[in-house]
């Protein structure tokens, strides 16, 4: 087929926007923010989740003027199978290259050395986790781009299949397809065993990753007069201890139940005196009939543990 | 008829269209942005601080109250927030207006402090100090959701004598069914390392965007497009987004005890979960219960939910199919079956 100029730019587009899925929204803002939208919209219009969307329409509509200036029939199908064809294609190129790439630095595997080996010994255990993580986070998106070509193949047979579905009357509806296909194909991947030790590896290697950054962090915030992490809980739990201690022996155990004061008021007609009473008695009366008389601070049956059985 | 029953013009026209709808969403987003915090979310009261758990009451709708109070027990993944995320999308208020005595608790987010919280201090202490509270006049209603339901589960098998009546909705019962896409992920996680740290609750998120990741990063967001020029629709769209992204951290060990003890072992399932030193035994489950699920959930499975049936001592057991998802029962059109379901069956073994 004859394209476009600027269809191999569209073509790397569309690739990467389908290779990339969990890229660019693990960073989503806060979404309910209308500034992080505007941000959103102003920065990442060309990266926006439903620009997988204009890039499959863009695609076809420059599939569609190749086809004008062939002369050739105004059938889609074709197009969109050979548009599928190049994606599948670039799928498989992005497979060979991340299985022919090469293992990452084992880094340093000599005993550290002289005054600072401790640190080289923190920074190596850093790099080594760093690595374990890419490697494991490389082989995860391998098998999802191996689900996203299945995927793709598939719904690129089905267009030739009458019965495969009913039939699409709208870009959109093609679209929905598309990604019902891609969903299919993921799923019967995701349910593999396989795809189940890659996904569980990846997910204890950022684990061990978090973990190692974490001591690097405790080992480097000492330098700069800043407290740790771990003297922030010590912290805590004196600040809890004491707290206890203040609370006096009357305070039953576990003292784990604070009287508290309602946070606001209801709209409409006041419950409040209800509120601070056992709501088995609250509830025998109508809304906002305020009971005779509030609950004590501790109510009956409570702050004891372990709990008390049933029969 | 081929399958595909487009023209190039037909498809031009589509994406010029679609292309304009964009930029009249944005423009309608840039020049009427939605108030920011969005307002919403039944009108109630903090009764009680219990440990991590904030106790409250949600103000009646109705003068006739019923008798018994119902408490809405939710898990440590996400926000309640979504049983009631705004006036005519609520759950909270549809049970409020058939007259139930709303109550819920409420999880404070995990400090680093709470690293070693377990769920024996989640359910034995910090729930059951709330139930304690609330249930001083007699039993009380439970309703969980999710995993909320799992926890009030356990609560009402160690303590039948405190809840008259138990509802679930969307709860795993059965972690190990065919169907759960989750479990099987969890098979090859080191259990240990999870309980190392606190999990944050982005990492959570991405757990979950990994079971559908097509329709959640992609198709989701298109659909979004079609309804930015409408206030209403964009308003409930942005609502549910931050619900789903805004999850609270999670506490390690609760955390490594709930994937080891539930989605590795099927402790529950299988008769062998201990808490606190009791066993859990869902024989002992000898109070009315409503098991209400969603029949296209991908998060918990139908047959993980209705796995119930065949472990409980109850007689009155009921299950309720939802069309729709697992959130959609809350917030979709299937709210109202859901709500009305719970209100009458809640009606009916309430009175007195």
């Amino acid at each position: 087929m004859e394209h476009p100029a600027h269809w191999q730019r569209l073509q790397a587009e569309f690739l990467d926007s389908w290779l990339q899925w969990v890229g660019p929204w693990r960073e989503l803002p806060d979404a309910a923010s209308w500034e992080s939208w505007e941000k959103l919209f102003n920065e990442l219009t060309g990266a926006a989740p439903w620009a997988s969307f204009g890039r499959f329409a863009q695609l076809l509509a420059a599939c569609g003027a190749a086809s004008a200036r062939g002369r050739r029939s105004g059938s889609i199908t074709p197009a969109l199978q050979s548009l599928l064809a190049d994606f599948i294609h670039g799928i498989d190129l992005a497979l060979l290259a991340g299985r022919a790439a090469a293992p990452l630095p084992a880094g340093t595997q000599w005993p550290a050395f002289g005054p600072s080996r401790e640190w080289q010994n923190g920074y190596a255990a850093l790099a080594a986790a760093q690595r374990v993580e890419r490697e494991a986070a490389l082989a995860l998106q391998l098998a999802q781009w191996e689900a996203l070509r299945v995927g793709a193949a598939a719904f690129s047979a089905s267009l030739e299949r009458d019965d495969d579905g009913p039939p699409i009357a709208s870009l959109r509806g093609l679209y929905d397809a598309f990604i019902d296909h891609l969903e299919t194909a993921y799923l019967a991947q995701a349910r593999r065993p396989d795809y189940a030790q890659a996904f569980g590896h990846y997910l204890n290697a950022s684990l061990g990753l978090r973990a190692a950054v974490r001591a690097w962090a405790q080992r480097t915030v000492p330098l700069l007069d800043v407290p740790t992490l771990d003297e922030f809980v010590a912290l805590g739990r004196r600040v809890a201890a004491l707290e206890a201690a203040a609370a006096g022996p009357s305070e039953p155990r576990p003292a784990n139940v604070t009287p508290l004061q309602p946070t606001r008021q209801p709209a409409g007609r006041p419950v409040s005196k209800a509120a601070r009473q056992p709501a088995g008695k609250a509830a025998r009366q109508p809304a906002g009939a305020a009971p005779s008389e509030p609950a004590a601070a501790g109510a009956p049956g409570s702050l004891t543990s372990p709990r008390r059985q049933g029969p | 008829m081929p399958r595909l029953a487009l023209n190039w013009a037909d498809l031009g026209r589509e994406m010029v269209a679609w292309e304009r709808s964009l930029a009249r969403g944005l423009a309608a987003l840039r020049d009427n942005p939605p108030p920011n915090p969005l307002p919403g979310g039944s009108a109630r009261t903090l009764l009680r601080q219990c440990g991590k758990a904030r106790l409250f009451r949600y103000t009646p709708l109705q003068q006739d109250v019923q008798r018994v109070p119902t408490l809405i027990v939710y898990g440590l993944v996400n926000r309640p927030s979504m049983a009631d995320l705004q006036p005519d999308r609520s759950l909270v208020r549809a049970l409020l207006a058939l007259g139930v005595d709303v109550h819920l608790i409420e999880w404070e987010d995990p400090t680093a402090l709470d690293r070693q919280r377990g769920l024996n201090e989640y359910i034995n202490h910090d729930l059951a100090a709330c139930v304690d509270w609330l249930a001083a006049a007699g039993p009380i209603n439970m309703m969980g959701i999710c995993q909320g339901g799992t926890f009030g589960l356990c609560y009402a098998a160690l303590n039948p004598a405190r809840v008259r009546n138990l509802v679930l909705t969307v709860t795993p019962v059965d972690f190990h069914t065919p169907e759960d896409l989750l479990s099987h992920l969890l098979r090859a996680v080191d259990i240990e390392r999870l309980g190392e740290q606190n999990l944050r609750g982005d990492a959570l998120n991405s757990l979950f965007l990994a079971l559908k990741p097509y329709r959640l990063l992609h198709q989701k967001y298109v659909g979004l497009v079609e309804q930015m020029t409408d206030p209403a629709a964009l308003a409930l769209f942005l609502r549910m987004e931050k619900w789903i992204f805004d999850s609270p951290d999670l506490a390690g060990l609760a955390l490594q005890e709930f994937a080891r003890d539930f989605y590795r072992d099927n402790a529950l399932w299988r008769g062998r979960l201990r808490l606190g030193g009791q066993r859990v035994a869902l024989a002992r489950l000898t109070m009315p219960v409503l098991n209400v699920y969603a029949r296209a959930d991908h998060l918990v499975p139908p047959a993980s939910s209705r796995g119930l049936a065949a472990k409980i001592g109850s007689t009155d057991y009921q299950e309720v199919e939802v069309p729709g998802g697992h959130i959609g029962i809350y917030v979709g059109s299937a709210r109202s079956v859901v709500a009305r379901s719970i209100g009458q069956w809640l009606a009916q073994r309430s009175a007195l």
